[in-house]
């Protein structure tokens, strides 16, 4: 059947007015939406959910592996977590990973996404290196991290070159600094990921919403946070609940540059569960108990974030002298 | 979208983006110019001359291509169900899917190879094609859906009033108004799927089967690697993807152009 | 309503779930008998992190000379995820046929139980005293705490020396050092030609630190290390405290090199070593196969060293550095053996291929002209004839004298010391290296006695 002229016109319409379904709340649709999400949610669940099944049951043991015998220990695996230190330090690099790390590379992002819908020379060119770090695999930029962060390397000869001997330290070899390599290689590397999302987004806003900010009078990065940011919404929000996942689960980059040291100071929870499964003397029962604290704090954190921005688009922004109008 | 009126703010913009580029290029030129060292050329050659090695990109192609195929449809499909179509409790289940996405993977390789075995998977590629597939889709889900709640409900509306049912809606209106963020989907699950490492490595155990990560692998002794020779096997596999990233960039924003000309 | 909807899912979510659990009750079928003579055909899957691809397929070349129709296929993974994959494997039954199987860790209790009884096998080939034909303690190291011997041993480490430069030296008219004070002058004479002294990567998770903690703990008090390994004495016990002191006056008085920290023993000291960037590293057994010509240039080449010219690499005794007249004795014990899956179709064939690796003149040969382990089968020495050196004349005799020296020793490296107290041990020397950590020596010792656990294992 084809799609009547009354359709057309309505995509068209929309398409040059403004974005923003979500203030149009109208009834959805169609029932029978479970046969849409079943593909889906069958492979994904299907296969993780007896991983996570296995991994709670795992939780209430102490086990070696392999043969060696799983002795039930009830709560003492996450009695053991809660009491142990190394676990709070990790949290709490994970939430200052997490701050630092999803607001540069929203900043940064969207800066870029924005310069490449410009006017510019070479886009193809930028656009590749900002991308470079998410395509090449961590485990193999890891080696040229360490040799510009190490103490005769790159970042301290910049330093000593620009007379600043005095700040020339040893970053990843002092607990003071470590987390901080950390937070910074990561930053690099989550812009390109950012641009991505970003510059598809972009991609979608009409240029005549852009023109009509202008003529009012906003300048460039007025109409970058004003107008742009707000469209692009959904892919912030996914972006924070990504890198709030991945600061939980980050493992490569720390475990490649300062396998969590020295001394635990730049240790995460992916890196203490890889630990607590890679050694030989290991207790796969609380690295299971690990992993259900993590996903009891992933989801828990992405729900609270999902829920306040849903809270946030229901109550409409109505100006102040609306406000005063609907008073009287 | 920046604006750049005068020939002065032109080249600033130039400038800055430039700069801004610059810190992204210290690591990336550190790892080439280790890779030239030692023999230099003949690291190259060295990683040309793994045996096998034109199998293993195929291999990575057929992970990969399997992998996007089915996350693409599945998403999709999912992505338009959450978003656009009525489902009791449909919030619960798309945490559910969330959940999958907090486990590290060296968790999963215990459950996943007793799965595999009973399943007669092994040495399949559908062992490696459904985790991969598995951990990307709630990930790809929640991108997608959030870009598909954009979309206002008024057209799905028009089009349902017309009396298409939702295949219709879905095939005709979604899919095209999609494509930036499905071109955003292809291309990060092709990097993951071309990246994968430890699920090959445990799954693919047959000689033929061999993915583009394990050409490093050649050059990792038991304390010390030859790194240059890991480094240049490194660019080699890595060009494929960006080769890739930046073709659909053009393809879609051709496709773009064409359709904004009504 | 939603009710069906839901019932939809779960059952579709259940049987999977079904499907998953049923298949993972049950388990597989049995293999070729244990009793079962060795074979001269068949297929062997051979799984380790050791030896690197390319030595192993130089053994089963070798082994394919006397044995042409048994075919070996070898499969290296990293440490971590050869323990990651080979748990699971053998649970499936479709595990490999040989595996590595090494003394550290409780590994044999671990991976003993899939393993066949190899002690029938090796009183077949060597006889009633077939014990004795091994290297020392070997035997014992791969036997787990049920007395079942379930490895039999390819080779050993020693460590506990020093390899140096011995151009760099020469150059800087500096003296091979024997003691604290000549070694702060040999450091003194080589910094001045611009160059590291002692090169040591000790920011890592790796457990080479342990190495020298343990060698100066040999020289405050030779048995020290063991008895505080196996909850005899105590980290913080006066000894103990002492060893600290030491390793912070080293880093002080400019022995330890400032970048120690930066990253862990591979790739920091060895490539600082292989680019004549330093003059000293600790380094086991192992290193020595870095003195034949070829493997020098490559493992140059490895650190980025463009038409490397190689160097005489030579091994010191660990200066007495306490002062005490305690000869920093070397330590040791068998690197990896051979395990046989109880549960492969090939067990026959797999008892050729690891009888001539382990229990053969020609296998053994092999692995001695490596230079890379120490034979497990006493009276096999390396084939001068056959190996290349940089420089046959100096280093031949050296290399002869440090085997001599590693096969009397007896005392081990990490077969009696738990996983919890190697790791405390290597957090104590960051702590004591990082010059942002202002913990006093004596808290650092006590923070290591807390996180330490004494070994049961070889005691009593």
């Amino acid at each position: 059947m084809a799609i009547s002229d009354k359709t057309i016109d309505a995509v068209g319409l929309s398409l040059a007015g403004r974005r923003g379904g979500r203030f149009a709340m109208t009834a959805r649709t169609v029932p029978g939406g479970l046969k849409w999400i079943l593909p889906g949610f069958i492979v994904s669940v299907g296969l993780i959910y007896y991983s996570i099944i296995y991994s709670g049951y795992l939780s209430f043991f102490d086990w070696g592996g392999g043969r060696s015998q799983m002795v039930p220990v009830g709560f003492d695996n996450y009695v053991q977590a809660f009491h142990d230190p190394v676990l709070w330090m990790a949290l709490r690099n994970t939430i200052a990973y997490f701050v630092v790390v999803f607001v540069v590379q929203v900043v940064g992002a969207i800066l870029f996404a924005a310069a490449m819908h410009s006017k510019i020379y070479l886009s193809n060119v930028y656009k590749v290196i900002i991308v470079i770090p998410v395509v090449v695999a961590p485990a193999i930029m890891a080696p040229a991290h360490i040799q510009v962060w190490q103490t005769n390397g790159t970042v301290n000869a910049i330093l000593n070159g620009l007379g600043l001997h005095s700040l020339s330290q040893g970053w990843l070899g002092q607990s003071t600094t470590s987390l901080m390599v950390i937070i910074l290689v990561s930053s690099w590397g989550s812009i390109g990921f950012g641009f991505i999302l970003y510059y598809a987004a972009m991609g979608q806003i009409v240029p005549e919403v852009l023109e009509a900010a202008r003529i009012d009078g906003a300048g460039n990065l007025r109409i970058l946070f004003s107008v742009v940011l707000p469209m692009v919404r959904p892919v912030t929000i996914s972006l924070a609940i990504l890198n709030f996942i991945s600061a939980l689960k980050l493992f490569d980059n720390v475990w490649l540059i300062t396998q969590g040291g020295p001394a635990h100071s730049s240790e995460f929870l992916g890196t203490m569960i890889y630990a607590e499964t890679a050694g030989t003397q290991r207790n796969l029962g609380y690295a299971a108990a690990l992993s259900m604290i993590l996903l009891v704090v992933a989801v828990a954190t992405a729900v609270t974030i999902q829920s306040r921005s849903k809270e946030k688009t229901r109550k409409p922004k109505l100006s102040k002298s609306t406000r005063e109008l609907s008073n009287v | 979208m920046f604006e750049t009126r005068s020939r002065k703010s032109q080249v600033i913009l130039q400038i800055m983006v430039t700069i801004a580029v610059i810190p992204f290029l210290i690591p990336i030129y550190t790892m080439v110019v280790r890779s030239l060292q030692g023999r230099g050329w003949g690291n190259y050659v060295a990683v040309l001359q793994v045996p096998g090695f034109a199998r293993f990109f195929l291999n990575s192609a057929i992970v990969a291509g399997g992998s996007i195929a089915i996350i693409y449809l599945a998403t999709m499909m999912a992505s338009f169900g959450f978003s656009k179509l009525r489902l009791k409790r449909k919030e619960v289940f798309f945490w559910m899917m969330m959940a999958a996405l907090t486990l590290p993977e060296v968790v999963l390789i215990a459950p996943l190879y007793a799965t595999a075995v009973k399943l007669h998977m092994m040495g399949t590629f559908w062992s490696v094609i459904l985790p991969i597939a598995a951990l990307q889709i709630p990930f790809t889900v929640l991108i997608t859906r959030g870009y598909i709640d954009g979309i206002p409900d008024a057209l799905f509306e028009a089009a349902r009033l017309d009396g298409a049912n939702s295949w219709r809606i879905f095939w005709s209106i979604l899919m095209p108004l999609a494509r930036p963020m499905a071109v955003a989907i292809i291309v990060l699950v092709l990097i993951n799927a071309w990246n994968a490492y430890l699920l090959p490595k445990v799954f693919l155990i047959n000689d033929n089967m061999g993915v583009v990560t394990l050409l490093p692998e050649y050059f990792r002794r038991q304390y010390n690697d030859d790194t240059p020779k890991i480094l240049a096997a490194a660019v080699i596999t890595a060009i494929p993807t960006i080769v890739a990233y930046v073709t659909l960039q053009k393809q879609f924003e051709r496709g773009m152009a064409a359709g904004a000309i009504k | 309503m939603w009710y069906s909807r839901l019932r939809v899912l779960g059952a579709a979510a259940g049987c999977v779930a079904l499907v998953l659990t049923a298949s993972a009750c049950s388990s597989s079928g049995s293999g070729g008998a244990a009793t079962a003579a060795a074979a001269d055909s068949g297929s062997v899957t051979w799984w380790g992190w050791t030896p690197d691809t390319p030595v192993a397929e130089r053994y089963i070349a070798e082994f394919n000379k006397e044995y042409p129709k048994i075919k070996v296929t070898y499969k290296n993974f990293e440490n971590v995820d050869f323990r990651n994959t080979l748990a699971p494997a053998l649970d499936s039954g479709k595990g490999p046929d040989v595996f590595d199987l090494a003394p550290g860790g409780g590994s044999p209790d671990l991976w003993g139980p899939y393993a066949i009884d190899l002690a029938p096998l090796a009183k077949s080939v060597l006889g009633a005293d077939w014990e004795s034909k091994f290297a020392g303690g070997y035997v014992k190291q791969l036997t787990t705490s049920k007395g079942t011997f379930v490895s039999l041993p390819i080779g050993g480490i020693s460590a506990g020396f020093i390899w140096y430069d011995s151009e760099m030296l020469a150059q800087a008219g500096a003296d091979v050092p024997t003691d604290y004070a000549s070694w702060v002058a040999t450091c003194a004479k080589i910094a001045s030609t611009g160059k590291t002294c002692f090169t040591m990567g000790a920011g890592g998770a790796d457990t080479f630190p342990t190495e020298m903690f343990h060698s100066i703990a040999n020289s405050v008090d030779p048995a020290f290390f063991l008895a505080a390994a196996t909850g005899k004495a105590k980290w913080d016990d006066p000894a103990g405290v002492e060893i600290l002191q030491i390793i912070k006056k080293m880093k002080d008085d400019g022995i330890i090199a400032p970048d120690a920290l930066d990253a862990g023993q591979y790739p920091l000291a060895n490539e600082a070593f292989m680019k004549q960037k330093a003059a000293m590293v600790q380094m086991g057994f192992w290193y020595t196969q870095y003195a034949g010509a070829e493997s020098c240039k490559v493992s140059m080449e490895s650190a980025g060293v463009s038409n490397p010219t190689c160097f005489t690499q030579l091994p010191m005794a660990f200066p007495d550095v306490a002062g005490k007249g305690n000869h920093s004795l070397y330590f040791g014990e068998a690197d990896y053996g051979l395990a046989i899956n109880s549960q492969s179709p090939n067990i026959a064939a797999s008892k050729t291929f690891v009888t001539w690796m382990t229990m053969s003149k020609t296998g053994q040969q092999n692995v001695a002209n490596a230079i890379d382990v120490l034979p497990a089968l006493k009276g096999v020495t390396p084939d001068w004839n056959a190996i290349k050196l940089v420089n046959n004349s100096v280093q031949q005799p050296a290399i002869e004298k440090l085997i001599a020296d590693s096969t009397s020793i007896t005392e081990s490296r990490q077969w009696q010391t738990t996983e919890a107290t190697l790791d405390a041990i290597v957090l104590a020397i960051q702590n004591v290296l990082d010059p942002t950590v202002s913990t006093s020596i004596k808290d650092i010792a006590a923070q290591l006695q807390a996180s330490s656990k004494p070994s049961t294992v070889g005691v009593g």
